[in-house]
């Protein structure tokens, strides 16, 4: 079995493992976005899993008895997803202020869905850059610290916050060192798979899974492949839900090759390590606050740096900007993204979907007159 | 009907606006030499069928969807001239500013503007100036502009209509965006900071806690007002005087002090006042003051008195056993008229929730404390149970029957949890019912859908 496979088994039989890890005492903490520290929930000896499953209507459909229908369809996945009880293995979950819709989410899992009994919430703050952001960031984190050390009966040491973040960077390098190898012209690994390990890094025990993905970046490194003519994409967009790769599925099987992504469950998730720093809160609260923006954190600018960046290393012949339907934010960064990259000569692709089937054969359309178009 | 959108282009708005200023005097002094012939016997049929249907014809070829009942309206004359001279001066101001050396700054809703007039920068609200089109009917255009620029129609209209504002050069002129994240509200900022990308013009955001009332939230805030101080004092190349900004704070909760004097005498029977002058009106004084704070206190001062006489007389908008409406969110600018008929119908709104973004009192050991109390309080500001309280609260105060929750299109953290709010309502023993539109955007919205949900709600709970 390739280790790709292994990985994606392991990914595949974790909710198994937790259960049993929770039977013998351990605790588990759902998390809902990028920016929660899960270094600190390590080094609290608790089992830090995201929540993100999404890409089906059913539980979307569920939620919107509780959720008004203009809500971008990942909040409603994962109240639906709780309200069916598939979260019930949590004993907390911790989210923070990403955006008005997820900002609602705990309020409405608490009510509706009973919910686990433990509940934090990042206040996080949108514009990043000043000295009053970090200091505010800064006590949140330590509120957090305060609030793992009761719920898990175990104290938070500066030295297990530093093994925790020397794991976790691990992570990162070895994350980047996978993205890496997409540079070269004919990528070992299809944007699809890559996103995959990705996604599996944020709820495997990173230990085994730093193995693991080690031994798929040897593996990788010594791939012979063909090469398939595809276009190079970069695909731009926020949260790509655990059982959504529509997009990505349908550029990689229409003349696209996805070499690198800007989402929030890829590349800006990983993307920069945990610096050196005598207090671990503040290397934490540095790396969190100042990485790559999500659009709703200000100034954004970082982030069309970032994908500019990108486009360069990765020799990208046009960038898909993937929306979630009702998306706010990122959808008042495309006229910036498109004005920008249109002036590099890079062409944009502004896609708009949901978790329904409906919208396939459109999507089908334009992205195959996208690379077709790149391609002449 | 012409279509106002396609008619009306900023010239001639910046043209109405130079007419209407040397006119906004003598419209309010005309409204106080008519008030008192409305009494008399000759005086009335000319009123009635003369006046009163020249200014309703007038009303519907400026676009705005609305029937005022003059005879019924006589004692809201005055303030509605006090109102129609404050816009007009506000805007005469605005759109004079570069010549006058004036700094304006777009702002959104609500913002600690107290900040802006301590420091002779005229707040101008980017929202108020998209209702204003709303009601006018021209917002259309506008939006247009907006998905020419490539946002699109599932944004929050209110803030979407700026970015096409600027497409179609409509925008009234400003020299700064002050974002004020009140509600934590992501579409004002992004709005905003789009709005910065296309002018070149700076931006300030001002961010606010989700914890309103704890410490360190708090503290964190009075920061955050403090940086926008310091943005204010580069922006106009002045020292922040601290004495006078408490003068600004003492003016402006003196216009607060009306509003909410307003909102305590809709609580009387029969209602004494309807949804227009009640509340649509007054969001005008207090969203940005209009460039002029006592002049909004007096505008306030002055709906407070007309309402105050109709108490007097026993004379109300509907019968004394008409359902109270309590309404949460803005309502259908566009669509006006919606009030009116709910009041044919036997039912009238008595409150409205957005009022209390504003509506506390500026109170605190200095002025900055104040204005943190003040815009912390604001009731989209923090978690679902702040809001719910609220509500809850308010519905008990003003003897509301029944809600109506209006779900703006594109507004998540208001729509995010209006189920909650409507379960809250009915645990509570009141009905309450959701309604989808858009407040902004006319397009978004169903006038005959809405109309047949309202009266069905009604009609059930009569």
């Amino acid at each position: 079995m390739s280790v790709f496979n292994e990985i994606i088994q392991m990914k595949n039989s974790r909710i198994d493992q937790i259960k049993k890890e929770r039977d013998s005492g351990r605790k588990v903490l759902g998390f809902l976005c990028t920016y929660v520290p899960e270094e600190m929930i390590d080094a609290a000896g608790m089992i830090s899993y995201r929540i993100f499953k999404g890409g089906v209507s059913p539980p979307v459909t569920t939620a919107n008895a509780y959720y008004q229908r203009n809500m971008c369809p990942f909040p409603r996945a994962c109240l639906g997803y709780a309200l069916a009880g598939e979260y019930d293995f949590l004993d907390g979950v911790v989210s923070s202020h990403s955006c008005d819709a997820i900002r609602r989410l705990p309020d409405l899992w608490k009510k509706y869905a009973g919910g686990p009994p433990f509940f934090f919430e990042f206040d996080l703050p949108k514009t990043y850059t000043t000295d009053n952001a970090y200091n505010y960031f800064r006590k949140d984190l330590i509120r957090f610290k305060g609030a793992l050390e009761k719920i898990s009966g175990e104290e938070i040491t500066d030295e297990k916050l530093a093994d925790s973040i020397e794991t976790y960077n691990r992570t990162r390098i070895l994350l980047r060192r996978l993205y890496g190898l997409r540079r070269s012209l004919n990528p070992p690994i299809s944007g699809v798979e890559a996103l995959e390990v990705v996604k599996a890094s944020m709820i495997l025990e990173r230990k085994t899974y730093n193995k693991k993905l080690s031994e798929l970046c040897d593996e990788l490194s010594i791939k012979r492949v063909e090469p398939d003519g595809n276009v190079r994409i970069l695909v731009s967009g926020g949260i790509v839900a655990d059982g959504d790769n529509k997009v990505m599925g349908l550029i990689e099987s229409h003349g696209g090759t996805v070499v690198t992504d800007d989402l929030c469950t890829g590349s800006r998730y990983f993307w920069n390590a945990i610096g050196d720093s005598e207090d671990p809160i503040d290397a934490i609260c540095d790396r969190y606050l100042r990485n790559v923006p999500c659009p709703r954190m200000k100034p954004s600018e970082k982030r069309l740096e970032h994908v500019i960046d990108l486009i360069k290393e990765y020799q990208v012949d046009g960038v898909v900007y993937n929306l979630l339907k009702f998306c706010e934010t990122f959808q008042y960064d495309y006229p910036i993204f498109k004005n920008e990259l249109e002036n590099m000569g890079i062409p944009i692709l502004r896609l708009e979907s949901d978790y329904t089937d409906t919208d396939v054969g459109q999507l089908r359309t334009r992205i195959e007159a996208f690379t077709e178009m790149i391609r002449r | 009907m012409p279509d106002m959108s396609r008619l009306v282009t900023q010239r001639d708005l910046m043209r109405i606006v130079s007419m209407g200023k040397p006119l906004a005097r003598v419209i309010e002094s005309g409204a106080y030499l008519i008030k008192p012939m409305l009494g008399i016997s000759l005086v009335k049929p000319i009123v009635n069928n003369i006046v009163s249907p020249l200014v309703n014809r007038s009303i519907k070829t400026m676009g705005i969807n609305l029937d005022i009942d003059l005879k019924r309206e006589q004692d809201m004359i005055i303030p509605l001239a006090t109102m129609a001279k404050l816009l007009i001066n506000h805007y005469h101001t605005i759109y004079n500013s570069g010549k006058n050396g004036r700094h304006v700054a777009w702002v959104n809703m609500p913002t600690p503007v107290e900040l802006h007039y301590a420091m002779d920068v005229i707040p101008c609200s980017t929202e108020v100036f998209a209702v204003l089109e709303s009601i006018t009917g021209m917002a259309t255009r506008t939006f247009e502009g907006t998905e020419s620029y490539g946002i699109s129609r599932d944004g929050c209209s209110f803030d979407s209509h700026l970015s096409g504002a600027f497409q179609v050069n409509k925008l009234p002129p400003g020299g700064a965006f002050t974002s004020f994240m009140a509600p934590g509200c992501d579409s004002q900022g992004k709005a905003f900071e789009v709005g910065s990308k296309i002018t070149g013009v700076p931006m300030h955001c001002v961010n606010t806690p989700f914890r309103y009332n704890d410490e360190d939230g708090i503290e964190y805030f009075k920061e955050e007002l403090m940086g926008l101080i310091g943005f204010l004092e580069n922006l106009t190349g002045k020292e922040m005087d601290y004495e006078y900004l408490d003068l600004v704070i003492r003016r402006s909760n003196d216009a607060i002090s009306y509003y909410r004097k307003l909102f305590d005498l809709r609580a009387a029977k029969p209602v004494p006042i309807d949804a227009l002058f009640g509340g649509i009106i007054p969001y005008l004084p207090v969203c940005d003051f209009l460039g002029d704070i006592q002049g909004s206190t007096r505008l306030l001062k002055g709906l407070c008195v007309a309402t105050q006489k109709r108490i007097n007389k026993g004379v109300g908008v509907v019968d004394d056993d008409a359902l109270r409406i309590h309404w949460c969110q803005f309502p259908p600018f566009h669509d006006i008229k919606l009030f009116s008929d709910m009041e044919k119908n036997g039912a009238a709104v008595v409150f409205e929730e957005p009022a209390m973004m504003w509506w506390e009192l500026a109170k605190g050991k200095d002025p900055i404390d104040a204005l943190a109390n003040k815009y912390l309080a604001c009731v989209y500001n923090g978690n679902t149970e702040k809001r719910v309280q609220k509500n809850l609260e308010a519905a008990k105060k003003y003897k509301a029957d029944a809600a109506i929750i209006f779900m703006q299109w594109g507004c998540r953290q208001s729509s995010a949890n209006a189920a909650a709010l409507k379960d809250a309502f009915n645990e509570a023993g009141m009905p309450a019912l959701l309604l989808d539109g858009d407040c902004v955007d006319a397009r978004n919205y169903a006038s005959g859908q809405v109309r047949t949900r309202v009266e069905a709600f009604i009609e059930m709970l009569k």
